[in-house]
């Protein structure tokens, strides 16, 4: 679903799979590219969440990021070699 | 960092602010959390090469000429990625607490700038009612589809409705038809068509008219079908949405017809839009509620300036009113903050704002029509199912908040501490004004009798490492000469 | 979280006329209405908001045994901590009480030895203390910073979601018969020598006796009922992180925290308090100030509460504050409760100045309250309590 031509990409695994996106992608951008809808489960309900205000405000779009537990996917750039996980929406991730 | 007059918020408002004070030879540092400057409506490419696709800018494309002297301008500097988490009188000016906020700021934020002129253009934020089913994923704002088409080139699913209310949907279904998606429809709550003929005073804003009249007919082009006085009721799916279910409304949207099951794979909704206080309330600055909507706007004279001397506003905070009116008043608030910071007298102030008055004036009046073009309805209420959710980060039910406005005097803060309404990572900026509509109905209660939940100590979410080397010390007696 | 809330009762008009009025729908004034509805007493319940709308809602939710002195309040405590198990258990979790126990710590071997001997002290007066040694303390909490020597655990320390256990008081004692106002602001008290009415800003209610729960605001309701308490709001400050998983396991607090509490200073003193929630938020405390009723967090004292707790938990460095709110506790002069009858009015009886225990203190003082006003025999000593004691000290006895 992405639109832009071809060009530089980055390579990043999500949920153990190794994925691609455009260079310059959000994290959001990436995964719905690559047809992912969710990657947060809420804490009280365990419903998944994915993009809903695409700006930084609504702190839906949470995921895990290397080391770094709970980031807006919507603000994020993906980077080269990322290790991405789905984020249980708590500001910790365990090392596993 | 040390300057004259700090901007915050880098979209139309600011940027004519930031543009005014600094030709008028005032150091200016304009910050925004997003990785570029343009706000929500001249929002730039992130990817490299990546075309900045108009998307549905009434300018037609990328930042407008009059705004690109913002990347160059040597009284301006940049701060993009940047988000102010608290902010408050610091000497004879304001400290603003500063932290990198993820969207790819580059180096070291400073952590504290301290200005002797504040403006206020943080915006606004989307409103979105809530309707059985609005948390399934590829449910998005329409703000979110069009950020997503913008800046990303990236198409929030391949058959996508568009729905709500205000002069948002029209723009973005045009944006992501445009871009080749199969758009299944735009449905407009509002009963639009009856209303135009009705209100004379439409006549005086033909520019504006074109502009819908162009998306309408780029639409009607792509055979999209639009359709006025029709409301989103419900998203249907298991893991994301499949299916939209439409139906006419009243003037209150209320169900007044049958249904029609529209099948999407994505969702773009808007209610309209409510401006961002956090900001203008942690400098002190008075904002007034509205009568109708559950919004409040900050209060300013004729020259942008706030109740808090040295602070200026500008833009959707003053108003919901788009681009043009943003350009405006931050002409006016830039050169009132560099009045303010002693570069302009009396005399230079009134050179460089001739004029705008009159313009202001009809911007604003444009604003006010948009608002009653757009009536917000409660219909929306009796669509709500008891497990339906109102607080996206708690996962707070509808029946759960009914079961507290059932105890007694509903203040928003006690409602908040019943339910946890509001104390999740967006801290209310999703369910704020939805909890204060639902709250004012529910009980009979006046809309700016109830309180809201616009008022946050911590504007956005810090660590406690940063919180604990936070430099609460006195100004610097010598400005820094270094950005 | 299923949410035991009162009926739309609140929105009703008072009764012209009640056994008791009881004057705040916080968690005193919760309590007592429960206590006295269960003793048989007629009760009327008014707010000038409504239910929890003050200190209450502020609170962390504590019930502790491990910050009281050996003294009256903590024979106090002790009691209302039994009370506490005995509501919890009736309530079925509708209030997520939970005894996770209290850890001290210490920073410095100097303080160790101090906080040791107050454990000693609290253990003669019938509190469990377990003394714990460096190693001690990371097994009871693997996540505290290595540098600390040693501290105390508390094993009777609990705590609750304090608005919903109010919440819970309130419905049981409306269905055990008591009347619910809300909106009712205490305008006046008829009767001189002895109270006869209370007049609200919805209406008159004739009153047989007056409890005065109003929290930092009970020195206010008192003036207007003709009687005197002199209670400050004594303000703290809450930072709340973002919901993280159960690292931490007790409530946690350095040992000058009791220092703190006992000072007379105008200035702000923090000490830090840090504790996980159900909701999976931490909540990191505590300064103590008088400010008037400032509503607005002062950075400082914020900085200073990070700093503090993020030496204690050095993880706490990379977690987000969402948050930050402040509280008025109520404070009498010499930081004791104020329960009793007021030395000039009749009828009239005060349940207040808990200064930050409000919460742990609540069903023991609303027991005291009950007894006090049947003329039984009180189950505690109320004498050092009593108001007379502060009119005393002031010399207006």
């Amino acid at each position: 679903m992405s639109a832009s031509g071809p060009g530089p990409t980055v390579s990043f695994r999500y949920d153990g799979a190794a994925l691609t996106a455009p260079a310059g992608s959000t994290i959001a951008a990436a995964l719905i590219g690559n047809g992912i809808l969710s990657w947060r489960m809420t804490r009280r309900r365990g419903e998944p969440r994915g993009l809903f205000c695409g700006i930084g405000q609504c702190q839906d779009c949470l995921v895990d990021v290397n080391e770094s537990p709970a980031l807006r996917a919507c603000q994020v750039f993906v980077r080269d070699g990322d290790d991405i996980a789905a984020s249980r929406s708590v500001g910790w991730r365990d090392a596993d | 960092m040390r300057t004259e007059v700090a901007v915050v918020g880098a979209g139309p408002g600011g940027m004519s602010a930031a543009l005014a004070a600094a030709d008028a030879g005032c150091q200016v540092v304009l910050i925004d959390s997003a990785s570029g400057v343009g706000g929500q409506i001249y929002r730039q490419s992130q990817r490299p090469g990546g075309e900045t696709d108009p998307g549905g800018g009434p300018a037609g494309g990328g930042l407008p000429a009059p705004l690109r002297r913002v990347a160059g301008h040597p009284g301006i500097t940049l701060a993009m990625g940047v988000s102010v988490w608290q902010a408050g009188p610091a000497g004879s000016g304001f400290r603003l607490h500063c932290v990198t906020s993820q969207a790819g700021g580059q180096g070291d934020a400073a952590d504290v700038v301290d200005a002797q002129a504040v403006v206020v253009a943080t915006g606004a934020s989307e409103l979105v009612v809530p309707f059985p089913g609005w948390t399934l994923p590829g449910v998005v704002t329409a703000g979110a589809a069009q950020a997503m088409l913008k800046a990303q080139q990236t198409l929030i699913g391949r058959r996508i409705l568009v729905a709500g209310t205000g002069p948002l949907l029209l723009p973005v279904a045009a944006g992501l038809a445009r871009r080749g998606a199969r758009v299944a429809g735009v449905y407009e709550a509002a009963h639009i068509g009856p209303m135009l003929s009705g209100l004379p005073a439409i006549a005086r804003h033909p520019g504006k008219l074109a502009e819908a009249a162009g998306y309408a007919a780029a639409l009607a082009r792509g055979r999209v079908r639009t359709r006025a006085g029709w409301a989103l009721a419900e998203c249907r799916g298991r893991d994301r949405v499949e299916e939209a279910v439409l139906t006419r409304v009243d003037r209150h949207w209320r169900a007044s017809g049958p249904a029609r099951v529209v099948p999407v794979d994505a969702v773009a909704v808007s209610h309209g839009f409510v401006p961002v206080l956090d900001l203008s309330r942690a400098l002190g600055c008075r904002d007034e509620p509205l009568a109708q909507h559950p919004a409040a706007t900050v209060v300013v004279d004729a020259r942008q300036a706030t109740s808090t001397a040295g602070v200026f506003a500008c833009g959707e905070a003053t108003g919901v009113g788009g681009a043009a009116k943003a350009e405006l008043e931050g002409t006016v608030a830039g050169a009132a903050a560099a009045r303010h910071a002693g570069r302009l007298d009396e005399a230079g102030f009134r050179a460089r704002t001739s004029g705008s008055a009159a313009r202001i004036g009809r911007a604003r009046e444009f604003a006010a029509l948009l608002a009653r073009l757009y009536p917000l309805g409660d219909g929306w209420l009796a669509g709500l199912r008891p497990d339906t959710v109102v607080c996206r980060c708690e996962d707070v039910a509808w029946e759960e908040l009914t079961g507290a406005l059932a105890a007694g005097p509903s203040d928003l803060r006690s409602v908040k501490g019943l339910t946890r309404c509001g104390m999740g990572y967006c801290q209310g900026r999703v369910c704020g004004p939805v909890v204060q509509y639902a709250a004012a109905r529910l009980t009979g209660r006046r809309l700016d009798a109830v309180g809201d939940l616009h008022t946050r100590h911590i504007i956005t979410p810090v660590t406690l490492g940063r919180l604990a080397a936070a430099d609460t010390g006195e100004p610097g007696g010598v400005p820094d000469s270094e950005l | 979280m299923t949410v035991a809330l009162p009926p739309a009762r609140g929105a009703e008009d008072p009764p012209a006329a009640a056994e008791i009025v009881v004057i705040g729908a916080g968690l005193v004034g919760a309590a007592c209405a429960h206590a006295l509805a269960t003793a048989g007493r007629g009760v009327c319940v008014i707010d000038r908001a409504g239910p929890v709308a003050g200190t209450t809602a502020g609170g962390e939710g504590n019930i502790l045994v491990s910050d009281k002195v050996p003294g009256p309040e903590a024979g106090l405590a002790l009691r209302s901590a039994r009370l506490w198990r005995e509501l919890a258990d009736r309530a079925e979790g509708r209030f997520e009480f939970e005894q996770k126990g209290g850890v001290v710590v210490a920073h410095d071997d100097e303080q160790l030895t101090a906080l040791r001997a107050l454990a000693r002290a609290q253990r003669d007066g019938g509190v469990d203390a377990e003394l714990l040694d460096g190693p001690g303390l990371r097994a009871a909490e693997p996540h505290i910073s290595p540098g600390l020597p040693g501290g105390v655990f508390y094993p009777q320390d609990c705590q609750v979601q304090p608005m919903l256990a109010a919440s819970w008081l309130l419905a049981e004692a409306s269905r055990l018969g008591a009347h619910l106002a809300w909106g009712a602001d205490v305008l006046a008290g008829e009767g001189h020598d002895r109270i006869t009415a209370v007049q609200t800003s919805r209406g008159r209610i004739a009153a047989g006796a007056v409890v005065n729960a109003a929290g930092p605001w009970s020195g206010l309701v008192a003036e207007r009922l003709g009687g005197r308490l002199p209670i400050r709001p004594r303000r703290g400050h809450i930072l709340v992180t973002e919901p993280l998983p159960p690292l931490i396991r007790h409530k946690v607090y350095e040992s000058d925290y009791v220092t703190t509490v006992m000072s007379d200073s105008d200035d702000a003193a923090c000490s830090a308090v840090v504790e996980g929630t159900r909701a999976g938020t931490v909540l990191i405390g505590s300064s103590r100030e008088f400010a008037g009723f400032d509503r607005r967090p002062s950075l400082p004292v914020l900085t200073a509460m990070a700093a503090r707790a993020t030496a204690i938990f050095p993880f706490l460095t990379g977690v987000r504050v969402l948050r930050s709110y402040v509280g008025f506790r109520p404070a009498s002069p010499d930081h004791l409760p104020v329960i009793g009858a007021d030395t000039t009015v009749a009828g009239l009886y005060h349940a207040s100045g808990h200064e930050g225990a409000g919460i742990g203190l609540a069903p023991a003082t609303a027991e005291l309250v009950t007894a006090l006003l049947a003329g039984s025999t009180p189950p505690v000593d109320p004498a050092p309590f009593a108001p007379a004691r502060l009119a005393a000290a002031e010399g207006l006895a």
